[in-house]
């Protein structure tokens, strides 16, 4: 893209600009997709953006702009645009830079030459075909099949120099179900990061089938129940609930504003003795894991809450030296157009020691939750919401009819504090996660989780 | 730049593709975000995207860039030329050709936005994150003021000899903060857009969020139940929302919509007609081409809880036996799909102070939390909501940690009266609705 050399002088300049911390952060993003719906390929998108982020920041203020031109003259018009006025002219050398290269034991297998254009469409077609031969009410059915890769290059005034290639792949599928004039959708998904490898190892049949039979359940499902009730998550669920009831507040950008229910807690108790929660961007080939984080600090495993309490928050660059923590990783950008901020990578509740199977059978009558969907929280206050794709009543213990429509309304701590059961088994599920108009790929767990009182909102 | 567009367009043909169309975005970006009276983040941007997108034997293919190079260009047609052969045919697939009119160029926006020196801006954004801190005891503690500008270059080129270019702006802001009182923070947030710039400096957004957060304080839940419920008009824009995905002719055509073989027949309340107005000058979806070069129209979609017809791009129109109705929907990186220009509910004669004033037990929703989790496609949803509790003819307290369910075919025939407060909130705008028996759930 562009050379060392010249990343280095305007860093430089950057710096004797009167910055006190400056920033290239170097992207080629290639994308491609395949779109089947109507039993049809509709749609083949195949682009390429190569673009440069220059961050600049003096006095705590920080300037930042992005071009998709590379050229000398132009990243030199941006630089000093950013910089101080006021400075003196003179350019400081300021360090030498040793890239380190991010290696591919994060990936999920090495990456191999990509497969051809023909067998990935055969693929999906003959998913197409597996779902359209179950005797079903499937009425429409989308198949998104989407590879991209980031090549990336960075460097800042701190020595930061570092380069990270990072191939991600994901298959989605949605089938829409019509019977009596009642509409139900199911949806799957399944990436990581790595290539199509990751596609051809899974069982595709199964991933289209089990849409397919999740879809005709709903068509057969109930209204779910309102108000306060025993609920079980599932650890097949996903994780989205750890995501929100905690994840969000555990943002170092968000807690240096004040903005956090779990602002200034470090120490203190935030959850039941039975929760442990994790946020890690090693795990290997999880959607979230990437070897550096977007600011070019090396990923870790971070405990964020330990046996129920607060141990730490997770950080960007400017969060971290404001509250005065270490860096843990979790710079993350959506790219070179978008600033940094503190993100989440793989976040996930630990598997504890209750018997999984157990759980089910302790709760007489309540709200059995086998997958959710998406989620929202306000950080401030604490509420979340997080939507139940697929859930069932529990009647003396026992799994009883399934019902669709349900909602989960909570507050984080409140919950985190009331967790009881903590199961011996795991789950995860991916996502892109969205903040400040931002979207970044994450993935969250959980194990099977009791708790003794939630708010259902059904449609009953 | 002029000469590589057509550099392609001609290469195009060599290649021996039967279309080629160009579709071009380019716009300049400010964005500044304050925190305690001083610059926390700058943005500055120049950003350009190009799409291609290629037709042979009734099949296209989109490659996108971000230059206008020839080089670049080049190289992708001959890649969407690769890719072309692997799509199935679509016999309704067409390219608008040259069309009477001409694309609007919003210089006098344009200008005032550019001319604006930055410390107008700046001192705006101080003005509402002063107004935000509030008076006396109870500080408000904004989180971010921020301000952004956007000034906007659309443009579409193909080989039917269609050339259109478009030029406009618009600004933003927007203030969130939060009071604290007890140990518990109750937020609020505001934000305008406006293409004029200096009526988006009048707006109060500061004190408008300042509020929301101060009628929070002391939240609690409801009783889970059936209530008489005023939806504010920010809410009622978020359904308008979700409602509308049932009449995109996309939806429609696949099965994906509530209201499959249903125009002409009512459908929901007939104090309802909503309408999709590109045209509308001064609005922020005002628009004078949609993505497929379409002259933009003044569609009735509901007229009084009828359904006139859904909207539609070329190509799903033809395949619906109908007309396009301006309503291409896409970006330089995608292909052309199906969205709303300038949709709106029309706004009745209803006062909601009168509504509140009636209620002997009531609730006004102020906002939902997950949007994104409901269902368009069965409009089945269940959302977080905080409101306020109207008890004898007053308003007595806020809540939250509730949820707000239901069918949105259901909430939209269960509508008592239409307010007039019509406001937008970004392209889509909608009065305040009073909608009977609408399940909270709660304690």
């Amino acid at each position: 893209m562009i050379d060392k050399e010249l990343m280095s002088k305007i860093i430089d300049y950057l710096i004797s600009g009167g910055g006190d911390f400056a920033e290239i952060f170097l992207e080629k993003r290639e994308n491609f997709g395949i779109s089947l719906e109507n039993k049809k390929i509709e749609k083949i998108v195949s682009g390429k953006k190569t673009g440069a982020g220059i961050r600049f920041v003096s006095k705590g203020k920080t300037f930042f702009a992005f071009t998709e031109d590379l050229s000398e003259t132009s990243l030199y018009k941006i630089a000093k645009d950013l910089v101080n006025k006021n400075s003196d002219g003179n350019i400081k050398k300021n360090q030498s830079f040793n890239l380190i290269t991010a290696d591919d034991s994060y990936l999920y297998r090495k990456i191999t030459a990509d497969t051809s254009i023909e067998e990935k469409l055969e693929q999906i077609i003959h998913m197409n075909q597996v779902a359209w031969k179950e005797v079903s009410h499937l009425n429409q059915l989308m198949i998104n099949y989407g590879q991209g890769s980031q090549d990336i290059y960075i460097m800042n005034s701190k020595g930061v120099f570092i380069k990270d290639f990072r191939p991600r792949v994901k298959l989605i599928a949605q089938g829409i179900f019509e019977k009596d004039g009642q509409i139900q959708s199911s949806y799957d998904a399944i990436g990581a990061l790595g290539d199509h490898q990751f596609i051809k190892n899974r069982n595709l049949d199964d991933f289209i089938l089990n849409i397919i039979a999740k879809g005709e359940n709903l068509l057969n499902a109930e209204g779910a129940p309102s108000g306060t009730m025993p609920v079980v998550i599932s650890g097949d669920a996903g994780g989205t609930m750890v995501h929100e009831a905690c994840g969000h507040g555990l943002e170092a950008d968000i807690v240096k504003k004040g903005m956090s229910v779990y602002a200034d807690k470090i120490g203190q108790k935030v959850a039941s003795e039975k929760i442990t929660v994790i946020d890690d961007g090693t795990i290997k080939g999880r959607y979230g894991t990437g070897y550096f984080d977007d600011e070019g600090t090396k990923t870790k495993e971070n405990v964020l809450i330990e046996n129920g309490i607060l141990k730490g928050y997770i950080t960007d660059i400017l969060s971290a030296e404001e509250l005065k923590i270490p860096l843990t990783g979790n710079g993350r950008r959506e790219g070179y157009h978008a600033l940094p901020i503190t993100r989440m990578t793989n976040t996930y509740i630990k598997s504890g020691d209750d018997e999984s199977k157990n759980i089910i059978t302790s709760v007489e009558d309540g709200l059995y939750v086998h997958k959710m969907g998406g989620g929202q929280v306000n950080t401030a206050n604490g509420d979340f919401v997080f939507e139940v794709t697929e859930g069932y009543l529990i009647k003396n213990g026992k799994l009883d009819k399934q019902v669709k429509g349900a909602t989960l309304i909570g507050n984080g701590p409140d919950v985190l504090n009331r967790i009881d059961m903590v199961g011996d088994d795991f789950g995860y599920s991916l996502g892109t996660c969205g903040k400040d108009g931002q979207g970044v790929p994450v993935a969250d767990g959980q194990p099977t989780l009791r708790i003794p009182g939630l708010v259902v909102g059904g449609v009953q | 730049m002029r000469d590589n567009i057509n550099k392609a367009l001609k290469y195009s043909r060599e290649c021996q593709l039967d279309d080629l169309e160009i579709y071009i975005e380019a716009g300049e970006e400010l964005s500044i975000e304050i925190r305690n009276g001083e610059i926390d983040k700058f943005q500055e941007s120049k950003s350009s995207g190009v799409g291609i997108r290629a037709i042979k034997n009734k099949k296209q293919a989109l490659v996108y860039g971000t230059s206008l190079d020839f080089d670049e260009l080049k190289y992708n047609i001959d890649k969407a030329k690769g890719i072309v052969e692997y799509l199935d045919e679509d016999e309704a697939l067409d390219l608008n050709s040259e069309e009477q009119y001409d694309g609007i160029i919003m210089e006098k926006e344009i200008n005032e936005i550019a001319q604006m020196p930055l410390n107008e801006k700046l001192s705006y954004l101080k003005e509402i994150e002063k107004q935000g801190s509030g008076q006396g005891d109870l500080k408000g503690m904004v989180e971010s003021s921020s301000y952004d500008e956007v000034i906007y270059t659309r443009q579409i080129i193909n080989t039917r000899g269609l050339d259109k270019i478009e030029k406009g702006a618009y600004t933003a802001a927007a203030i969130s903060l939060a009071i604290e009182q007890k140990g518990i923070k109750e937020t609020g947030f505001s934000y305008d857009y406006n293409r004029d710039i200096n009526k988006l400096f009048q707006r109060k957004l500061g004190d408008e969020a300042y509020l929301k957060a101060k009628e929070m304080l002391g939240a609690n839940q409801v009783e889970t139940g059936k209530y008489m419920v005023i939806l504010n008009n920010e809410i009622v824009v978020d359904l308008l929302s979700l409602l509308s995905s049932s009449f995109n002719g996309e939806n429609l055509f696949k099965g994906k919509s509530l209201y499959k073989d249903k125009e002409s027949q009512k459908i929901i309340s007939d104090l309802i007609t909503i309408v999709d107005d590109g045209l509308k000058e001064g609005v922020l979806g005002q628009k004078s081409f949609d993505g497929e070069g379409t002259k933009t129209q003044n569609n009735i979609i509901i007229d009084k809880g009828v359904f006139k017809k859904g909207i539609y791009n070329l190509s799903m129109a033809k395949k619906s036996n109908t007309k396009t109705t301006g309503n291409c929907s896409r970006s330089y990186s995608s292909f052309p799909g199906i969205g709303y220009n300038s949709l709106s509910i029309e706004a009745g004669d209803g006062k909601v102070e009168k509504w509140i004033s009636n209620l002997d037990q009531g609730i006004i929703v102020k906002e939902l939390m997950g949007l994104h989790m409901a269902n368009p496609i069965t409009g089945e949803f269940s959302l977080g909501a905080s409101g306020l509790v109207i008890k004898n003819g007053k308003i007595s307290n806020g809540f939250r940690g509730v949820t707000i369910s239901g069918n949105l075919n259901d909430i939209f025939n269960q509508i008592v009266e239409i307010g007039s407060d019509f406001e937008y909130k970004g392209t889509k705008g909608a009065p305040s609705l009073l909608v009977k028996d609408v399940i909270l759930s709660g304690s």
